[in-house]
């Protein structure tokens, strides 16, 4: 019997392996918590999931503690978005830079810094559109790579 | 045409770069706390500890938490503060091969025991200073300005073809594209970057316009340092890649002797001013490069939080008419000069 599970073990533990790099799917939820956390102002948490290169608009945010500032800014000056709608998520491809900014150095951030596995989100809300640029999860919400927006 | 001068500039480059010997040490991380990252040639960006080895093109960066201090040899002791870009880069000046300790933005305090050869420059993004045996502190702020503050020796600060000498307890500002202002008494340990740099940052805000025109001054002067090399690189380069071919029909026609005496005598200087050159054009690439990200771009992350409840407003927009142009000219005029590893 323990000979017959030899095998198999091993069998689930290569697919274990060989499958460890978890893709996160972003919902629509997962998203509305992140807009909830820019509406409440917490950027303690915004900072904690903001990745480090961080694209703002065309802008590579490249200082560690810059987009805390950022977002402390933003909750200074009240900055919210309400009545949020996702409008859609869409995987990232090799054109998707062309959606914050057409320079080559944008495109370079993609290729360099952005996992294959991130989405881009457009949010419609009373401030307008905006577009988050997301991926995996920590924490029950998902890594900001970048903002759009305003 | 400009991309394909990359790869061979970067050969030339690194056959010289690759004599240890003739050129300059690595510098030695001696201590650091807190957040210090570092970014390599590669451009990945490391944790930093004690006992690591900085290397020209690569690149310091401390968070608000975060100090470091860095000893070259047994002659310069660099202490970068939190919330610093601190780069070590080579260029050649007047026909040599010089260290160059670059601040892009926050402060670096420079101590150098004795210098030995050519001094090392020390830049900003608005400023070049050279030293003699001394000990000073730069600060860069979030503006693109630069104070230059000397506690003991002399430095020689230079800007928009203007040279000021600061000796002992003498400090001066220097606005990017502006000449340097005057010089000012200072008391060791008497400046803080922080009061300083919250100064430009109010003056920011402002006057976001005149900020970002300044910062454009400053840029065309990095392209334009760029423009003029690049034919003088070219033609190098092509006379280079004649004077090669011809070494073995020399060869042949000649013999070996022939062929070594013209190598040592045409071919080497040759090789060497050519990848000077482009060792210059990467240079200013670079530190053009740094202003663009860590001047411009965080002028843009400050205001754009500033205004993010007033996108409309008329300084708002003049700002942006501006940095958009700027942008357009730096893809332009810089992008080209760079490589993936860079950004």
């Amino acid at each position: 019997m323990i000979k017959k599970l030899i095998p198999l073990t091993l069998l689930c533990l290569v697919v274990f392996f060989s499958c460890s790099t978890v893709r996160f799917v972003q919902k629509e939820g997962t998203v509305l918590k992140v807009i909830d956390l820019i509406n409440s102002g917490d950027a303690g948490r915004l900072a904690g999931i903001s990745g480090s290169p961080f694209l703002l608009d065309g802008e590579i945010i490249m200082m560690p503690g810059d987009m805390k500032q950022f977002w402390e800014k933003a909750a200074e000056k009240g900055f919210v978005l309400t009545r949020p709608e996702v409008l859609g998520i869409t995987p990232v491809d090799g054109n998707t830079y062309t959606l914050f900014s057409p320079y080559e150095e944008v495109k370079m951030f993609f290729e360099k810094y952005v996992p294959s596995d991130a989405v881009v989100v457009r949010v419609s809300s009373s401030a307008g559109d905006v577009l988050l640029l997301l991926y995996g999860r920590n924490e029950g919400y998902p890594y900001i790579l970048g903002f759009k927006g305003i | 045409m400009k991309r394909r001068i990359i790869p061979a500039a970067l050969f030339l480059v690194l056959s010289l770069v690759t004599a240890p010997v003739l050129f300059s040490q690595d510098a030695e991380v001696v201590y650091a706390e807190g957040e210090v990252d570092l970014k390599d040639k590669n451009g990945e960006l490391y944790w930093v500890e004690i006992g690591d080895y900085v290397e020209t093109g690569e690149t310091i960066i401390t968070g608000y938490d975060g100090q470091a201090e860095i000893e070259k040899g047994d002659v310069s002791v660099l202490k970068i503060a939190p919330n610093t870009v601190f780069t070590y880069m080579e260029a050649e000046v007047e026909g040599e091969k010089r260290d160059v300790f670059s601040c892009a933005l926050g402060s670096v305090a420079f101590k150098f025991s004795k210098v030995i050869g050519k001094e090392p420059l020390i830049t900003t993004g608005s400023v070049v200073a050279g030293v003699r045996g001394t000990e000073f502190t730069v600060f860069a702020g979030v503006d693109g300005s630069s104070l230059l503050v000397v506690d003991s020796g002399e430095v020689a600060v230079t800007s928009e073809g203007e040279t000021v000498t600061l000796v002992r307890e003498e400090g001066v500002e220097v606005q990017p594209g502006e000449p340097p202002g005057e010089k000012f008494k200072v008391l060791r340990g008497q400046v803080d970057y922080s009061t300083w740099n919250s100064g430009r940052s109010e003056e920011l805000i402002a006057d976001p316009v005149q900020a970002v025109e300044r910062v454009g001054k400053r840029l065309s002067f990095f392209e334009e340092e760029i423009a003029s090399l690049l034919p003088v690189f070219e033609e190098h380069r092509t006379r280079l890649e004649q004077e090669r071919k011809n070494l073995e029909t020399l060869e042949e026609e000649q013999g070996k002797d022939a062929r070594v005496a013209r190598y040592k005598d045409v071919v080497f200087p040759l090789e060497v001013k050519t990848s000077y050159l482009a060792m210059n054009i990467r240079y200013y690439a670079l530190s053009a490069l740094s202003f663009r990200r860590f001047v411009l771009g965080r002028m843009y992350l400050l205001l754009k939080g500033e205004y993010l409840m007033n996108p409309g407003a008329p300084e708002y927009r003049g700002f942006l008419e501006i940095y958009e142009e700027l942008l357009n000219r730096f893809e332009r005029s810089v992008t080209p000069h760079l490589v993936k590893a860079d950004f």
